[in-house]
């Protein structure tokens, strides 16, 4: 009890303590990989914005049609694919069979960006893509709802054109809901990146809490799992203060 | 050596240069700084922890220490017997107490410091006076002084045959510079004698580049890169498409794909490691010698080995593998089921008999190698149940002896003292299972302290014989180290203790 005070004591000034396995401190571990899975996280978050806001869309303003289908299946199967699995798929095709891109590895922007990019595509595309399928869902029916609702209703009965309906009525009222789920899932992705950090040998924190949990290098590991927790925190603050930006009613109230 | 599988961090691999015997290489220059292009990345599956010899216990760091310290002695690649590597030659005193070591001429430092006797002093003393992980080694050492600058001698309270052993066996018995631990940060920096320096470590690789002053003649490559691929689906793909071109993230299942595979060279040697089971002598009916007579007959090696190392190991019914110069030549136990059943009924145990055998997730194939020898059991009337355990929890109940059986292995042994002492003496401190028989004891107690290699070979070969009729070890195989490179390497030879020596790399 005594030392966990201590702990937090500690913690509350930025020292997390001094690792058993290498005798450096936490905080410069930690520092030292942040920026790796911050990279990994807003890629993913990229790739799974890429994908799912058109196909969301699409199938929104299309529902039940052909492309609405064929999104439900890909998104269904981008939820499903654990995410070791499609990153080993994509070490063998792209840099086995094909040879395009590195299996691994990360190299610091600032050293060489080209290199920095082909190393980043593959664990962004295998984080982002179940991300992108769970975001993809939510796009759908909450552009279904706000196609549906009365002042959308309203708003083409008066002869709005398509697209200032679209623009301005629709998406802005179905952001709202999409603004809670991208946030939890970049929380997820700085969080959630483990398995696929392992497979890439992505030096990020993922890594580092996984090598801890195998060395019981309690510091470290305590450390990042408060990491975690600071960044879900933090995102979800974040998420918050943005929805008063994005619907003034909120701020009102 | 107290080195185990049960400390997964431990003094894996007993690390040692190839001694290079002539050293009459010509220098290509280079090192010292800045690397050139020739660099050899090699992808390894963890990454160091610290880099000073004398405290770390990770496999991870000695890869890449064995590269940068050297030791007064090194086990030879082909049957890991002690060659001169900083001592050129060694003579003992007639009553075999004092070791008297001739140092080698024009060695020096990473950082241009002279190596002399004071370095070995200082290095030996550190390990000794700050009771560090290898301070047991010098458990016999009276005294280490340097007369001269070109002379060592150890002084010994008793005589020591092992002594090469104990103070070449690994680079975890590195010469540092004298006054090192003051002058450097040892965890994150390096001041050997070794082919190669340290040049930086992250998170993401190590770096060593060339040292051109290098004793043994520089080596031809420009230097390392050990970089830390933990997945062997990407470490093979990595070397497959020339990221890499040494890995030793092998799992056996590849093996067999690989060996067809003519982008993959694949390097393989029967290791110093063995896995056993061990059973309980103070849980009834394991202290009865028939019961585990019993077990060590109905269990099938072959089919054991398949399963867990998909063949890529050499079964063995005693702990030292064959090639071994202290290997012994004993296999009492042919798999016969009716016999076990014969066996069982002589000890009067009813059957079926319940054996729980302890596993760990953190080395799988002792969980496939217990559902076979679970599957081997049932018909003789021994119910097996395997007991998965995390390996903390597994350790606790080792260590309070709660426990029917368990598999695990040792590595990292090459003096037969290490292989029998800590697990077949009474007093063993590894010796878990609660083996206690006198003869024994005294042929080990007496084949310490044995000079005549001959006849010291005898004793461990006539304790080794009970140890296995007696069932202390049930010993299932050694596994193979297998390696893997990039075809056209050259200069690269994999070890049986599984020391990772870059010397002599040539790339293609």
């Amino acid at each position: 009890m005594q030392q966990y005070f201590r702990w937090a004591g500690n913690a509350l000034t930025g020292d997390l303590g001094v690792s058993f396995r290498s005798g450096e401190t936490v905080t410069s571990q930690i520092a030292e990989r942040l920026p790796a899975t911050l990279t990994l996280a807003v890629a993913a978050l990229v790739v799974a914005l890429v994908i799912a806001l058109p196909l969301g869309m699409l199938s929104a303003l299309h529902p039940r049609s052909f492309v609405d289908r064929i999104a439900t299946v890909v998104s269904q199967i981008g939820i499903s694919v654990p995410d070791f699995w499609l990153s080993i798929m994509l070490i063998l095709l792209f840099a086995g069979t094909l040879g395009w891109l590195p299996s691994g590895g990360y190299v610091p922007l600032t050293e060489d960006p080209l290199a920095w990019l082909q190393r980043l595509v593959l664990p962004a595309v295998a984080t982002g893509v179940v991300s992108g399928s769970v975001i993809t869902r939510f796009v759908r029916s909450s552009m279904l709802e706000a196609l549906g609702s009365d002042h959308v209703r309203t708003a083409q009965a008066k002869g709005l054109p398509t697209r200032q309906v679209l623009g301005w009525h629709v998406l802005r009222n179905a952001l709202l809901p999409l603004v809670t789920v991208t946030g939890v899932q970049l929380a997820y992705l700085l969080s959630g990146v483990v398995v696929v950090e392992i497979v890439f040998s992505w030096p990020g924190l993922g890594q580092l809490a996984l090598q801890a949990v195998r060395d019981r290098d309690f510091p470290v590991l305590q450390g990042a799992v408060l990491l975690f927790a600071l960044v879900f925190l933090v995102i979800n603050l974040l998420v918050d203060l943005l929805y008063s930006r994005i619907d003034p009613r909120i701020s009102r109230r | 050596m107290r080195t185990n599988r049960l400390l997964p961090l431990v003094t894996a691999g007993v690390l040692a240069l190839a001694a290079c015997g002539g050293g009459d290489e010509v220098d290509t220059g280079g090192g010292g700084g800045g690397g050139g292009d020739d660099v050899l990345v090699a992808a390894v599956s963890a990454e160091p922890d610290q880099f000073d010899p004398h405290v770390t216990n990770a496999y991870a760091s000695f890869q890449v220490l064995e590269n940068v310290y050297d030791t007064l002695v090194v086990p030879n690649a082909q049957d890991l017997t002690m060659e001169p590597s900083l001592a050129e030659s060694w003579t003992t005193s007639d009553d075999q107490l004092s070791w008297t070591f001739t140092l080698r001429e024009g060695v020096t430092f990473h950082d241009g410091s002279e190596f002399d006797s004071a370095d070995v002093v200082y290095s030996y003393r550190r390990i000794i006076d700050e009771e560090l992980s290898n301070a047991y080694r010098f458990e016999t050492v009276a005294d280490v002084t340097a007369p001269d600058p070109r002379t060592v001698v150890i002084t010994l309270t008793r005589p020591t045959p092992n002594l090469l052993e104990q103070i070449g066996a690994f680079k975890g018995m590195a010469i540092v510079s004298e006054g090192a631990a003051d002058e450097f940060d040892l965890q994150s920096e390096a001041n050997g004698t070794g082919p190669f320096q340290l040049e930086s470590s992250d998170a993401n690789s190590t770096v060593l580049t060339t040292f051109a002053d290098y004793w043994g003649g520089a080596p031809s490559i420009d230097g390392v890169e050990f970089r830390y691929i933990s997945e062997p689906t990407s470490a093979l793909t990595a070397l497959r498409n020339g990221e890499v071109q040494w890995t030793d993230n092998v799992p056996p299942q590849n093996v067999e794909s690989l060996e067809g595979d003519d982008e993959v060279e694949l390097g393989s040697v029967t290791s110093v490691e063995y896995f056993y089971l061990s059973m309980n002598y103070d849980v009834a009916p394991f202290d009865n010698r028939d019961v585990r007579r019993a077990i060590a007959t109905a269990i099938d090696r072959d089919e054991v080995t398949q399963a867990a190392r998909f063949g890529a190991a050499q079964t063995n019914q005693t702990a030292i593998p064959e090639g071994s110069p202290w290997y012994t030549d004993y296999a009492p136990f042919e798999p016969d089921q009716d016999a076990a059943r014969q066996l069982l009924e002589q000890a009067g145990v009813e059957t079926p008999l319940t054996m729980g055998l302890m596993v760990t997730d953190e080395y799988p194939e002792t969980v496939a190698a217990a559902q076979v020898i679970a599957a081997q059991l049932e018909p003789v009337g021994i119910e097996v149940e395997i007991q998965e355990e995390d390996f903390a929890t597994w350790l606790a109940r080792q260590g309070d002896g709660d426990f029917d059986a368990f598999m695990l292995s040792w590595i990292g042994n090459i003096d037969p003292a290490d292989f029998y002492e800590n697990q077949h003496l009474s007093t063993g401190g590894s010796n878990y299972q609660g083996y206690e028989n006198p003869q024994v004891d005294q042929l080990l107690t007496a084949a310490a302290t044995e000079v005549d290699p001959a006849v010291r070979g005898d004793l461990y070969d006539q304790a080794a014989r009970i140890i296995v009729d007696d069932v202390s070890y049930l010993y299932l195989y050694n596994p193979d180290e297998v390696q893997a490179w990039a075809p056209g390497l050259t200069g690269y030879e994999v070890r049986a203790d599984a020391a990772i020596d870059f010397e002599n790399v040539e790339l293609p």
